[in-house]
């Protein structure tokens, strides 16, 4: 018996060691891959950031009706004359203009002024907008003083509709043709006919218009692809399809565009690449880490009257279209907040969103949402 | 007797070896937890936040004696914070040390607080916007 206990015991220690090895092994993994892993410190960041940026527009809740009315839009302003709101729509599609100019092509303005078809871009597409709906969204001029009444609601959205189009909004976008677009909506519509009918029409090549005999390049190439380049000039009542003379009517826009608009289109006048350039200034931030870009912001400010929110899938989302919109630095990370929502990679940018209620020195009431994020990856995520 | 006396050997050396094998793994996580990279690292991120979120006009002192003791572990006799720009950089050893960013665009100082004998905490004055 004696001699069995102890072969008995040899097993057992050999067991003990076998065990205390597995543990040993998992606490060594645990440690080496808990310690080898950076501090990820980007939430707390972009946490920081967001109140920066809060602190900086809001003080005691109370903001400057500047950040809403003089950088991005022209929603809370009213007009009574055809004059008054034509100020207030151009001042919006500038605002829109200017915010994606930078994404478009390089040294557009520059561009633009070479050709002479305006005095920069945002102007050009001023121009366009009066020749297609005389700088009018909606229907009727304004109603009760919005001229933006209208907005998302096609049936009370400026339109022409025959066989051949449904041209909708201030920009007169076909939906018969670009059919994946909500042209009813101001924002999406001046986007979408910027981004995808003007510039993709831009071309340094020459192109033969069949209806008027006139070759056509660059900017004013793109006026053409804007109205079209249809090759068949009338149906068959005779009637016209399209207008021959659209480019050249929309060149002859210049001059009242830039009497309508001195601010914008004067003579030497380049609209700031972007007015969202200086709020790094104002809110005192220094975006120059260790690399480039690293950093991305944005404010977006609601009407707290119209401001509205969903669930879905257990999730808040605002329904509510953004009055105004201001953002700074790399915007591709951007992305990375709508994949965060669905799942958090590590070595994805980190998202952080604010959301705050305020009101200005008039007692227009905003809801103001604040999305700040901070890559970092390299100092915060594991190689 | 002789038997007894080989169980004894046998129990002694289990136990030494037992010892030996958690002396190691102690010794791996406190070296791993305690490592002066590792705290380069924490002490620059924490510094970096904390300028993050200061407004200007702020003094703010912070304890660094781990820190304090590991660089003279390293033998290491410089500051061990400094602040270049907008990047904090904490360094323990001399081929060593950490940096990181802070997007406060703040004219911000750090030094040894020499108010005791001992220095135990360094100071971060932040003076105002750039």
């Amino acid at each position: 018996m004696a001699t069995n206990k102890i072969g008995a015991d040899k097993i057992l220690s050999v067991y003990w060691f076998a065990i205390l090895f597995l543990i040993a092994s998992g606490i060594f993994a645990m440690v080496y891959v808990f310690y080898n892993s950076p501090f990820d410190v980007r939430n707390a960041e972009a946490d920081a950031l967001g109140n920066q940026i809060v602190s900086c527009i809001s003080q005691n809740g109370k903001i400057s009706s500047s950040w809403t009315t003089a950088k991005t839009s022209a929603d809370l302003k009213t007009c009574q004359t055809p004059a008054e709101c034509q100020k207030i729509t151009g001042e919006k599609i500038v605002s829109i203009v200017n915010g994606m100019k930078g994404d478009l092509i390089p040294n557009i303005d520059s561009l633009v002024k070479q050709e002479g078809v305006a005095e920069n871009f945002e102007c050009l597409v001023l121009q366009i907008a009066m020749q297609e709906s005389v700088l009018q969204h909606c229907k009727q001029t304004q109603q009760d003083g919005s001229t933006f009444y209208c907005d998302g609601n096609i049936s009370e959205v400026k339109s022409l509709s025959n066989e051949r189009e449904t041209s909708l909004g201030v920009m007169q976008v076909n939906i018969k043709v670009h059919k994946n677009i909500q042209a009813e909506f101001f924002d999406k519509g001046v986007e979408y006919a910027v981004k995808e009918v003007l510039i993709k029409g831009y071309s340094s090549l020459s192109k033969d218009y069949t209806c008027n005999g006139k070759t056509y390049s660059g900017w004013k190439g793109a006026l053409r692809n804007y109205n079209g380049w249809n090759t068949l000039c009338t149906d068959s009542s005779g009637k016209l399809i399209g207008n021959p003379n659209y480019v050249e009517e929309v060149l002859s826009k210049k001059t009242v565009i830039q009497q309508n608009f001195p601010e914008f289109c004067s003579e030497g006048k380049i609209v700031d690449v972007s007015q969202q350039k200086n709020l790094k200034d104002e809110c005192h931030l220094n975006f120059n880490s260790e690399s480039q870009d690293q950093y991305y912001f944005q404010i977006d400010f609601y009407d707290f009257k119209t401001f509205k929110i969903s669930e879905s899938n257990g999730k808040e989302i605002i329904s509510s279209q953004p009055i105004a919109t201001i953002f700074d630095g790399n915007v591709n990370l951007k992305s990375d907040c709508e994949v965060q929502e669905t799942k958090d990679y590590q070595k994805q940018s980190k998202c952080f969103e604010k959301r705050f209620y305020a009101v200005d020195e008039k007692n227009n009431q905003y809801a103001i949402k604040i999305t700040s994020v901070v890559r970092k990856t390299e100092k915060n995520a594991k190689k | 007797m002789k038997r007894r006396g080989n169980i004894l050997v046998e129990n002694v050396i289990f136990i030494v070896l037992t010892l030996i094998f958690f002396s190691i793994l102690i010794y791996f996580i406190f070296s791993r937890t305690g490592g002066a990279s590792l705290m380069e690292e924490e002490l620059a991120k924490q510094v970096a936040l904390i300028i993050d979120s200061s407004k200007p006009e702020t003094i703010i002192k912070i304890n660094v004696e781990d820190a304090l003791a590991k660089a003279k572990k390293e033998n290491y006799q410089k500051n061990i914070i400094s602040i270049t720009g907008n990047t904090v950089t904490v360094k323990l050893r001399e081929n060593g040390g950490y940096s990181y960013s802070f997007f406060n665009n703040i004219d911000a100082l750090v030094f040894p607080d020499t108010s005791s004998l001992e220095i135990k905490n360094y100071t971060i004055v932040v003076n105002g916007y750039k």
